[in-house]
């Protein structure tokens, strides 16, 4: 008996140890993944997606993070870096000392946020080639050929933003040319834009951006206008002229009669702007939300808080501070960076600004606990922490009043969208290219002018259009320091500025990354 | 036993053996040098591994079915072993010496076991003994400083696993070695009391590890547990401690004297503002604020611990066995709700009911608990002035308790937390239940079990219970939680492993033969369910539900991953009359987790035991000597299948707003790439050796390691995203050395002295083509030549002392005429301008040191007067070097504490310092932005790991129970540990310190009884 139960105790075991297949035992999927979805390019309703998705790439990972709208903002005498000692490093780029910030967390950070996009902006292109191969009607192939026109547009925008920080940059216009890639001179990069622009304007829809089927996508103004932007950086006038005079002509866009409603959510979309970058809450107080990074960075700082319910006129000693965590404080102000400073209250006074003044500046007061707003909002400071709260002026253009917010989602700034280009900038532009070329700005300089509150003026000078600028753009993406950064006339008016620091330097982990960015610019044309 | 029978159903597989059937019984009685007679001593016929017995506590055996001319070999760990023939003799009696150099020791080496004496490999085997020796939780931390080549760096946080390498670092992903308890594969041994271990056997080469094939390129570790012996009686053991463990080399922070110095120094203005405030808030006396609260001394407290093990075990002829009950409990030095709580329960049976046939089966079981707070609190510690006291009652915002908030004193950025206050609010519990059952049966085949086949079934049942409770709170605005937030997760692991191995032993005359093959499949299985939710009432525990909180906040979540594997191998051993020794190995292993599926590892070892040989028999120098050399492969497969995204991404983040109204959009990446296992090709040659009549001994050997297709995540041009490749190439080597002395003086006194030292050389072959290097954070390189993460940095030559010094120097000139920020003033650092163009660039950043450590030692001595023994061991590390991150912290705020090195050596004037920058310079862009050699320090240390002093009390029972005996001790677990680094503790395995926990050193009270 003992030797047939050894035998089967041995022939059951070397069955078990034979009978396992081992390829079929093996042959297993990872668990909890999908296999790699595969876009069906066939399917002409999903088209619009890659462009959808670099818009949203954009508003979410370029300009909804805090640091990228700092960055770009931060140089001029209008403003200063602002929240005490916090982030120390921003006061080596407000006062043009290059060399602390060339390994700067943010100066490395921004150009991943703007190049990263500006890949997979190249990735949507290849992804839209592709629905357009397969695109059977006109209409399909018409709608993929302007989603593609739209991208391009995008990554020449970032190109663009890139330039204004780092000057000679390199173009990437082919994800396969990344690896190793050199920089461009700056003014090829600008070229490279606008030959971009004069590329795609014509194909796109020639129509205000808020009269789109898809409401405020790009449209042919808004490639002109960056073009005109772009062109103004190298006092190509032609160009700038070329593109502002075709979207005065076309006549689809109007200066918005409310300066103040311009900023606000009632603006969103309006007559005035050329392109938006958009955000929403969608009218709700819980769930989904799409909210802009760079307001709240740019309040007043934490020991602020923001009540609703107050009546123009009216006491507000009734309100008192009740500290942070209390249901009755509306929000909690901002992160206390980039305040206004004196000289841009003196120069607005100086010019006898009212209307821009009102809307551009918010002013705290000198260590006053509360401050009521035309709004119907006190702004009210921990009065045990006033003493550490220096800063007296905020930029009003990126506040929105608590009465046009949804509640339960107050913030600075709401879910307002961020302008990328104003009519009014576009007419300047006009205006300053005429002049120029030795023709008369009149004509575009007062339609802004006029809306200040001020009289028509006529033979403006270089001069008048710069002054007209600075106040009408003061505050919106460091304008004061780019204008006078072209125009050649920061040096002496900006403290420790030289003609070389107009632009940042490459950051350190760049070069580390692809030492080709150490050498000389190649050029692209 | 019908032997023919079997021989005709294997006759065909190995060929025609044919053995004596004669048999008779043998009896004797076996005794020491001085004549005591020793108890379980393994008598067992030469050639079979299971006819055998072990002898009764009066030294006699009986050993029946013995074939007539049987050659019986008697043997036991610690004693020499003796052969006698059976021929024409029924009783055979023994006297074994003992031997020192435990050469017939048998060691686990992977799917069976070895002696010592045969081994091609160095393999370390640590008793159980010196595991008990210490009071950690973990049997892995009291390995630390034990063996050659082996890095343990412990944490201080209760139940956490220490950090294990061993050869020094061949991977970017995984440098865990695969630990092997019973059969079963594991990530740690954690779950493990030092009781239930009997033994753990270091596999540090190829030769040895390869058995274990794509699993076993970071060495294996192979932990046996506990078990009985034959015909031994009931033998009780218990082993307990008591003890309490207090932080040591805590550093000192500047206190709120020296603070405002500082800051004074800073350069006053609103770098005053938390000076001014803490006056303003809570008193200040001549400028300087009364309040001075050292945070580490809140944090910190005196922790007890205590083990209690109880085992019993003994067998008779045919079975064994050993149950255990083990209590460990042990809090945290932080003084929070920090601590870990173990519970184990271990049984083991083994079984021969037949003379071909053994059974066993063995299950441990562990629960325990872990309590662990935010740990950052350490961080914010260090971060936080002194100006503020742990609470305030005007601090009204605050709930429910009334603590001081940074905000007090300006400080509003989450930087700042009040640390007693985040120790207290955010915490996570884990409760982890472990069954750990193994089964085995070893059925013997052909005559004498020459031929045995044995399965070995194993699983690994785990979960793990996570609450992670974040309290409702509010300290003020940087330091709040609106809602409570609960976190559970359920963690289900279900691995199992099943063996199959076909084992052959024989001896052709001076032939000896063993050869195994085996199969082998497993299975790893992970599922994980979460649940998430805000507003949980935490009144009570009874409340912490996840169904408590707001019903629109919770989130469920869940996870899991399956991989299979199925592997051959094989390994042949032969020897020549124990002179020439031959090992081979091969294991094919298939993963169902990588594309390409089957990887394949050999392995071959030789080595020459030369004092075997006739010509060394006249020589007087050695006592022992053996060569060995082997080469081998081996995998990692810890690493991802694959890497990056080859897909598209989707959902609201990636979709269009247009006007409030949502479009679907999507992005798309091709940064994706296939990965497959590293791969180590490792050589090793080596001698054991024995002088003086075997009272020295020394093993040395010299190893090479080099790890191919090692997975380095190169990044990526422009956005610096990482794609992992398998590109790089490492390599480790070194030399490994212990040398131990043991002797007696008189007939009372034995002492014993041990060291082992090991080098280490890490360094990079190649990253991929056109990759130079690859930096990590900025402040450490990867590239060829060099070692893995060498810190990388300008050089510091020192401090500027006056004008004229700046004035004088091009660099500092250079710089002050292009920057309006920062300009520099006496008292900043001068860096090295390696490439001398008068700018400190990228060009001027040198090589600054690496996290590994160049040599490692560690030794012991014992000394035994009667019965009074003492012990002390000691270990240290040089050569390595830190970065410390925490210095390099300012540049997000001025207002970070000083450490009193950089208070008490700053400069602070023409010639007071010229290694530290003064108090203004070290918050300036030109100290914190550019990584220097000034946060680079060494990491040398060395410590006294134990010290142990113990008396033992002979034949306590009262009846003359053999063996009876009880040991008092009283131990301290590193009591002493000296290093210069500015910091808690030096070990740190990355070598970055962000926010360690302090070094314990455990005292503790215990003893030890056995009857």
């Amino acid at each position: 008996m003992k030797k047939m139960l050894k035998y089967k105790v041995v022939g059951l075991l070397l069955l078990t140890l034979f009978a396992t297949s081992c390829n079929d035992y093996l042959d297993k999927q990872p668990e909890n993944e999908l296999p790699t979805v595969s876009v069906d390019f066939t399917d002409m309703s999903k088209a619009y997606e890659p462009c959808a998705g670099a818009y949203a790439d954009l508003a979410k990972n370029c300009f909804g993070t805090w640091e990228f709208a700092i960055y770009q903002s931060i140089r001029g005498d209008y403003t200063e870096k602002g929240n005490g000692n916090d982030q120390p490093d921003f006061f080596s780029a407000v006062d043009f000392s290059y060399s602390n910030i060339k390994g700067a967390w943010f100066n490395t950070g921004i150009w991943k946020s703007i190049y990263g996009r500006v890949m997979n902006m190249n990735a949507a292109i290849e992804s839209l080639d592709k629905f357009a191969a397969n695109a059977k009607t006109d209409t399909d192939k018409a709608a993929i050929a302007h989603s593609r026109n739209e991208v391009r547009y995008l990554r020449a925008l970032q190109h663009w933003m890139a330039f204004r920080l780092w000057g000679s940059i390199p173009v990437v216009d082919d994800n396969a040319k990344a690896p190793g890639i050199t920089r461009a001179p700056y003014a090829d990069v600008i070229k490279w834009i606008i030959k971009e622009m004069d590329a795609i304007a014509p194909n796109m829809e020639a129509k205000h951006p808020n009269q789109m089927a898809v409401k405020g996508s790009a449209t042919r103004y808004s490639a002109l206008a960056l073009k005109a932007k772009a062109a103004a950086e190298i006092n190509d006038w032609d160009n700038v002229l070329a593109a502002t005079s075709l979207i005065i002509g076309d006549g689809k866009f109007v200066i918005y009669p409310d300066f103040d409603a311009l900023f606000k959510t009632p603006g969103k979309l309006c007559s005035e702007n050329l392109f938006e970058i958009q955000y929403t809450d969608f009218g709700q107080a819980t769930g989904d939300e799409k909210g802009p990074g760079m307001f709240g960075p740019q309040g007043p700082n934490t020991s602020t808080s923001v009540f609703k319910g107050y009546t123009p006129g009216a006491s507000v000693s009734t309100i008192v501070w009740s500290g942070e965590g209390k249901t009755s404080a509306a929000h909690g102000g901002g992160w206390g960076f980039l305040p206004a400073l004196q000289k841009l209250v003196d120069a607005m006074d100086a010019n006898g600004e009212t209307i821009r003044k009102d809307v551009t500046i918010i002013d705290l007061g000198v260590r006053a606990p509360y401050t009521a707003n035309k709004y119907g909002d006190v702004i009210a400071r921990d009065p045990d922490k006033i003493e550490t709260a220096q800063n007296r002026y905020w930029n009003g253009k990126w506040y929105v009043p608590i009465a046009q917010q949804i509640e339960g989602r107050y913030t600075w700034g709401g879910k307002n969208n961020v302008r990328i280009f104003r009519y009014a900038d576009i007419l300047l532009l006009d205006a300053e290219a005429k002049v120029n070329k030795g023709q008369s700005g009149d004509a575009s300089y007062n339609l802004v002018h006029e809306r200040a509150g001020f009289t028509a003026k006529t033979g403006v000078t270089l001069e008048d259009i710069y002054t007209e600028r600075f106040m009408e753009m003061a505050l919106e993406w460091g304008d004061r320091f780019y204008t006078l950064a072209r125009t050649g006339k920061g040096v002496g008016v900006l403290t420790g500025y030289t003609a070389e620091k107009r632009f940042f330097p490459i950051p350190l982990e760049q070069e580390d990354l692809n030492p080709s960015l150490v050498l000389e610019p190649v050029p692209l044309f | 036993m019908n032997k023919k029978t079997t021989l005709i159903v294997f006759l065909f597989l190995l060929g025609s053996l044919w053995a004596s059937a004669q048999t008779k019984t043998i009896t004797g009685k076996v005794s020491d040098s001085a004549g005591q007679p020793l108890v379980g001593i393994t008598v067992l016929v030469k050639g079979s591994t299971t006819l055998g017995t072990t002898t009764a506590v009066d030294g006699t055996y009986e050993l029946k079915n013995a074939p007539a001319n049987a050659i019986l070999s008697f043997s036991s760990i610690g004693m020499k072993s003796e052969e006698s023939s059976a021929q024409g003799r029924n009783v055979i009696d023994a006297t074994l010496t003992e031997d020192a150099l435990n050469l017939e020791d048998v060691v686990v080496v992977g799917y069976g076991t070895a002696k010592l004496k045969d081994l091609t490999s160095p393999i370390t085997n640590v008793k159980s003994e010196e595991i008990t020796k210490h009071a950690t939780s973990d049997p892995m931390q009291a390995l630390q400083g034990k063996v050659a080549g082996v890095q343990i760096t412990n944490s201080g946080i209760p139940g956490e696993a220490p950090h294990v390498r061993i050869r020094g670092v061949g991977s970017f992903t995984n440098e865990n070695p695969l630990y092997v308890v019973d059969g079963m594969f594991y990530e740690n041994i954690s779950f493990l009391n030092n009781n239930d271990v009997e033994s753990i056997a270091l596999l540090k080469d190829a030769s040895a590890a390869a058995i274990y094939g794509v699993r076993a390129a970071n060495g294996v570790v192979l932990v046996t547990t506990k078990k009985g012996a034959l015909n031994q009686r009931a033998t009780v053991t218990y082993d307990g401690y008591i003890g309490f463990q207090r932080a040591t080399n805590v550093m000192k922070l500047a206190n709120s004297a020296e603070y405002t110095m500082m800051l004074k120094e800073r350069g006053e203005g609103a770098f005053m503002d938390p000076i001014d405030l803490s006056i303003q808030r809570f008193g200040g006396t001549g400028g300087v604020p009364n309040t001075d609260t050292d945070w580490y001394k809140e944090l910190l407290r005196t922790a007890k611990m205590q083990n209690h093990s109880l085992d019993v075990s003994g067998g008779t002829d045919k079975a064994t066995y050993s149950v255990g009950l083990s209590y460990l409990q042990q809090d945290g030095i932080m003084n929070a709700k920090s601590d870990y709580e173990r519970f184990n329960i271990r049984t083991r049976g083994d079984y021969q009911p037949y003379k071909w046939l053994k059974l066993g089966a063995n299950v441990i079981i562990s629960n325990s608990t872990r309590n662990s707070v935010n740990h950052d609190a350490w961080n914010k510690a260090f971060l936080v002035p002194s100006l503020m006291p742990v609470y305030d009652e005007n601090n009204t915002a605050a709930y429910p308790v009334k603590y001081a908030s940074t905000q007090a004193l300006g400080l509003t950025n989450n930087l700042f937390m009040n640390p007693v206050a985040l120790a207290e609010y955010d915490y996570k519990t884990r409760e982890y239940s472990q069954v750990l059952p193994s089964f085995y049966a070893e059925i013997g085949i052909l005559g004498n079990n020459k031929l045995t086949f044995r399965t070995n079934y194993s699983q690994d049942i785990r979960t793990r219970r996570t609450k992670d409770f974040a309290a409702q709170h509010i300290v003020a605005s940087n330091q709040k939680n609106d809602k409570s937030i609960l976190k559970k997760t359920n963690d289900d692991y279900k691995n199992y492993i099943l063996d199959n191995t076909l084992t052959y032993n024989d001896s052709y005359g001076k032939h000896n033969l063993s050869v195994m093959v085996g199969q082998s499949i497993r299975s790893e299985k992970w599922q994980m369910l979460e649940g998430e939710a805000k507003g949980v009432p935490n009144a009570r525990p009874e409340y912490i539900y996840v169904s408590q909180g707001e019903a629109t906040s919770r989130i469920a979540n869940d996870d899991g991953s399956r991989d299979r594997g199925a592997s051959f191998f094989a390994r042949a051993t032969y020897n020549y009359d124990s002179k020439y020794m031959l090992s081979a190995t091969m294991r094919a292993d298939g993963s169902s987790k990588y594309q390409e599926k089957w990887g394949y590892f050999p392995s071959i070892g030789i080595a020459w035991n030369v004092t075997n040989e006739n010509f060394m028999k006249s020589q007087k120098v050695f006592d022992y000597l053996k060569i060995r050399a082997s080469w081998g492969q081996l995998g990692n497969d810890k690493v991802s299948a694959s890497a990056g995204f080859a897909g598209i991404e989707t959902g609201l983040e990636y979709s269009g707003v247009w006007n409030d109204v949502l479009s679907p959009g999507y992005i798309s990446q091709n940064t994706f790439s296939w990965l497959k296992w590293e791969v180590v090709t490792e050589t090793n040659v080596g001698f054991e050796a024995a002088f003086l009549n075997n009272r020295l001994t020394a093993d040395f050997d010299y190893y090479s390691r080099t790890t191919n297709n090692a997975v380095v995540a190169c990044p990526m041009p422009i956005t610096g995203e990482k794609v992992d490749g398998n590109f790089g190439k490492i390599k480790n080597s070194g030399f490994e050395l212990s040398l131990n002395w043991s002797d007696k003086i008189g007939k009372d006194f034995s002492y014993n002295v041990g060291v082992n030292m090991s080098t280490l050389k890490n360094e990079v072959i190649s990253l991929k083509d056109n990759v130079p290097y690859v930096f990590l954070n900025g402040e450490a390189i990867t590239t060829p030549g060099r070692p893995i993460n060498t810190f990388y940095g300008y050089n510091v030559l020192g401090v500027y002392q006056n004008q004229a010094q700046i004035d004088a120097d091009p660099v500092a000139s250079k710089y002050n005429a292009e920057n309006t920020n920062g300009k520099l003033v006496p008292g900043d650092l001068i860096y090295q301008d390696l490439d001398g163009n008068h700018v400190i660039d990228a060009k001027d950043r040198d090589y600054l040191g690496s996290p590994l450590p160049k040599f490692t030692y560690g030794g012991n001595i014992g000394l035994a007067w009667k019965n009074l023994d003492f012990g002390i061991s000691f270990m240290g590390v040089t050569g390595n070097k830190i970065f410390n991150s925490k210095r390099g912290l300012r540049f997000y705020s001025n207002s970070i504490n000083f450490d009193e090195d950089l208070v008490k050596n700053r400069w602070h004037g023409e010639g007071t310092s010229n290694t530290h920058p003064s108090s203004e310079s070290l918050g300036k862009p030109w100290t914190v932005n550019n990584w220097s050699s000034f946060f680079v320090e060494s990491a040398s240390y060395f410590r006294i790991q134990n010290m142990q002093l113990g008396y033992t009390f002979q034949n306590i029972a009262p009846k003359g129970k053999q063996g009876a005996k009880l040991r008092i001790y009283a131990s301290a677990e590193r009591p002493f540990t000296h290093f210069t680094y500015n910091g808690f503790t030096p070990e740190i395995p990355d070598g970055r310190d962000t926010q360690t926990y302090p070094i314990a050193s455990t005292y503790t009270f215990g003893i030890k009884l056995t009857y």
